[in-house]
């Protein structure tokens, strides 16, 4: 809330509320609203209906249907914040030249991480030099291929739309 | 319809499907009319904006990601239009050579008010509203009747959010005079 507010503003406040729900229960969309709607609408997104009828599955695949897990790894911030713990794994250099603007204690403290970091990577990483392991990674990764190529035809779908590819190929099909 | 339900019908529209479309119309027509008809404050003008709001939605479905909830995405997109409605207008009346007959702009709390003097709460709202300029209704209506914060409603109206506490403050101080006259009328 508005830290400005006077008590004179809390008073005012129900009594405002209490008007514009009184005003909104009488307040209806004109005759006729849906009716002008769905003819723009149908005149306007042909394409759209088209997409669907040619493929029901992709119901199941909308956007707020999926799993939270699943959006999250589609944000942005996720996967930009994973390719830079990513890049600082694989480089410590990069890391360790940045610490070394901290002075000696920052140099000691890179270098303590990074002897770490190949310490827990030897440690986890060692039984994953098994073939048979290394099948088992890949089959776990396939999800998230699967992720990879909705995501991919759906940017494709979506500039297709943009660029009235769909459009043209709905009428070409008609 | 819960939550969920909306979840799902959202999902149905988002891959094409006009029917599940039309339920969610069916749900937010009414509050997304009366939104744009306190923004706009002219009928005409708000079952326009109501309709456009609709089908940018209906277009921009597919990218939606549910971040916010169907309602509340779609109530952006209507106070968005509806602000920019108005701005074209008083700009086109402000680019007019003096020569040519200026538009016609309602002034909107007119035209809500119906009849005259009314005593019905639209009516009343209507008259509340009149006193306040432009940025200050869309701010008032945004807050109070859209429950946003401060915060948003500077980022709809494209304002720092300082002025908005200023705006609102001025309104309220106009809002608790015309109410205080409503009142007096009342008795």
């Amino acid at each position: 809330m508005n830290p400005d507010r006077t008590p004179e503003d809390d008073a005012l406040d129900p009594s405002l509320r209490a008007l514009w729900r009184a005003a909104d229960a009488v307040t209806r969309a004109p005759a006729g609203f849906d009716e002008r709607l769905f003819v723009r609408l149908e005149r306007e997104a042909p394409a759209r209906v088209v997409a669907a009828a040619a493929d029901p599955a992709l119901v199941a695949w909308a956007w707020p249907a999926l799993p939270w897990w699943v959006r999250a790894a589609g944000e942005c911030h996720v996967v930009l914040a994973l390719a830079v713990a990513g890049a600082l794994v694989a480089w410590p250099t990069a890391w360790s030249l940045g610490a070394s603007y901290l002075g000696a204690g920052g140099l000691a403290l890179a270098r303590a991480l990074d002897q770490g970091l190949a310490a827990a990577a030897g440690l986890l990483l060692g039984p994953l030099a098994a073939p048979r392991i290394q099948l088992a990674l890949a089959l776990c990764v396939s999800p998230a291929l699967g992720w990879v190529s909705l995501r991919a035809a759906r940017a494709a779908e979506s500039w297709a739309r943009r660029g009235g590819v769909a459009r043209a190929a709905f009428v070409r099909a008609r | 319809m819960d939550a969920l339900d909306e979840n799902a019908c959202v999902a149905r529209a988002q891959a094409g499907n006009m029917e599940a479309f039309r339920v969610l119309v069916d749900r937010h027509r009414e509050r997304a009319y009366t939104l744009a008809l306190r923004l706009t404050g002219v009928p005409a003008d708000a079952e326009e904006v109501a309709q456009d709001a609709f089908v940018r939605a209906w277009r921009a479905l597919p990218g939606f990601r549910g971040e916010a909830a169907f309602g509340t995405w779609l109530h952006r997109i209507v106070s968005r239009l509806a602000l920019d409605r108005r701005e074209r207008l008083v700009r086109r009346a402000q680019h007019e050579t003096p020569t040519a007959e200026p538009p016609e702009i309602v002034e909107p709390a007119s035209a809500l008010s119906d009849p005259p003097g009314g005593d019905d709460a639209g009516s009343r709202l209507a008259r509340l509203l009149e006193g306040l300029p432009e940025r200050a209704r869309a701010a008032v209506v945004l807050y109070y009747y859209e429950d946003r914060s401060v915060a948003e409603v500077a980022r709809t109206l494209g304002v720092p959010e300082g002025t908005v506490k200023t705006l609102l403050s001025r309104a309220r101080a106009t809002l608790r005079e015309s109410w205080s006259r409503e009142e007096a009328r009342a008795r």
